[in-house]
């Protein structure tokens, strides 16, 4: 079980943060180009399950899962969307994404104020502590498993 | 019901087939005096509740009818504009049901289109080798199951999302296809199936109705082609083609088709 890699999007679709722990193929597309591919597909599937749902949503999508990976998300209702890959053992982790948002990047991004909101995060302190934070996870293990 | 609706996808991404079986959705009738407190909004063909929402009627909502009688788009059944009518104050106090709009035909053959398109970025995206497309699509309200073939072609499920053996159900939809279509002489490949007869299959508890690609296509007789000839409507020649062969009758020496 482990984590593959994490995107923070804003509601404008740029990509706020990324990174990666056990990633064994790349998408064959520069970096930019795979960061609004993911996010048009998310935005893609977003408009999917509302049309296609046969009641009200409250959460909307929570995540899908290929025969390789799984990948969760979650948004926010300011439009920030966390999108993580993990491996297909993981079960429904929406409060560990919630915890990123809310206590990782609102506390050290959204509340400094020389982050500039908008923009890919340059703070070291909110790269190193996400990192430590997903190191720590029960289903992240150090072999790349 | 469990089972929400099943589609069909060849593999250029079109839709091949189609089947809701869904209970009827959360729907809301209430009376309402001049004026409206909710905004309505015209989208797509469809009268839309645009804000206001409260009492069971969501933002999204479609007008489904008025004083019990259906809407057809965006008119009312005497062929009146909804929105004239619900702004005129001489028509209250009126009854409007409110509900979760249906999914026209095209706008199913669109969202198919779009998640074939989206099976394969999802393969394309992975941090993994040989990853498959999306195979499993979870939100709160359904569970999105879909199932590959090595020809292309896709079976898609939505159920909800504590349904289990929706796996065998959908290789069973496989088999079923592949006898049903495939094995029709008639049948183009990659082509839309017509549903003829309703026939309730048996798949570990859930009945899967109405199946499948029972008749072939000539057994539904000339009324199936709406082709204008000379100008009669009469059999072109892609669909005289597609009919049986012919002989002739020992009595009367006529041409029979079997």
């Amino acid at each position: 079980m482990t984590v593959h890699n994490l995107y923070l999007f804003d509601r404008n679709g740029v990509c706020l943060h990324y990174s990666e722990w056990h990633r064994k193929k790349q998408a064959g597309i520069p970096k930019e180009e795979e960061f609004k591919l993911m996010y048009g597909m998310l935005f893609s599937i977003r408009s999917f399950v509302s049309k296609m749902s046969p009641l009200d949503m409250k959460d909307g999508f929570l995540s899908f899962q290929t025969s390789r990976y799984k990948l969760h998300y979650y948004e926010t209702p300011t439009g920030i969307k966390v999108v993580m890959n993990t491996d297909l053992g993981v079960g429904p982790i929406r409060d560990v994404l919630h915890h990123i948002y809310s206590s990782l990047y609102v506390e050290l991004v959204v509340k400094n104020p020389l982050c500039p909101l908008g923009q890919t995060v340059q703070s070291e302190l909110f790269r190193s502590r996400l990192d430590s934070y997903v190191r720590s996870l029960p289903f992240f293990s150090a072999r790349a498993g | 019901m469990a089972i929400f609706s099943v589609y069909v996808v060849n593999k250029a991404g079109g839709l091949i087939y189609q089947l809701d079986s869904y209970a009827p959705r959360a729907e809301a009738e209430k009376t309402f005096s001049y004026p409206l407190d909710l905004l309505l909004k015209l989208h797509d063909e469809r009268v839309l509740v645009a804000f206001g929402q409260r009492d069971g009627i969501r933002v999204g909502h479609a007008v489904l009818a008025i004083n019990g009688m259906d809407v057809n788009g965006k008119y009312t059944a005497d062929g009146k504009e909804v929105l004239e009518y619900l702004g005129n104050p001489a028509n209250y106090p009126v009854s409007i049901r409110f509900g979760r709009p249906r999914l026209t035909s095209n706008e199913k053959l669109m969202l198919a289109s779009m998640f074939h398109s989206l099976f394969a970025i999802g393969s394309q995206l992975s941090p993994e080798q040989g990853s498959s497309g999306i195979e499993v699509l979870e939100t709160d309200t359904f569970k999105l199951h879909c199932f590959q073939t090595l020809t292309g072609i896709k079976f898609v499920v939505l159920a909800d999302p504590r349904q289990a053996g929706i796996d065998s159900l959908l290789r069973k939809i496989y088999e079923i296809y592949s006898d049903f279509a495939l094995k029709n002489p008639f049948y183009s490949l990659e082509m839309p199936i017509s549903p003829m007869q309703v026939k309730g299959h048996q798949v570990g508890g859930d009945t899967l109705e109405p199946a499948l690609f029972i008749q072939p296509s000539w057994a539904l007789g000339p009324s199936w082609c709406r082709c204008f000839v000379g100008r009669r409507r009469q059999l072109c020649w892609l669909h005289r083609s597609l009919q049986p062969p012919r002989r002739l009758c020992s009595s009367c020496s006529a041409w029979q088709w079997s």
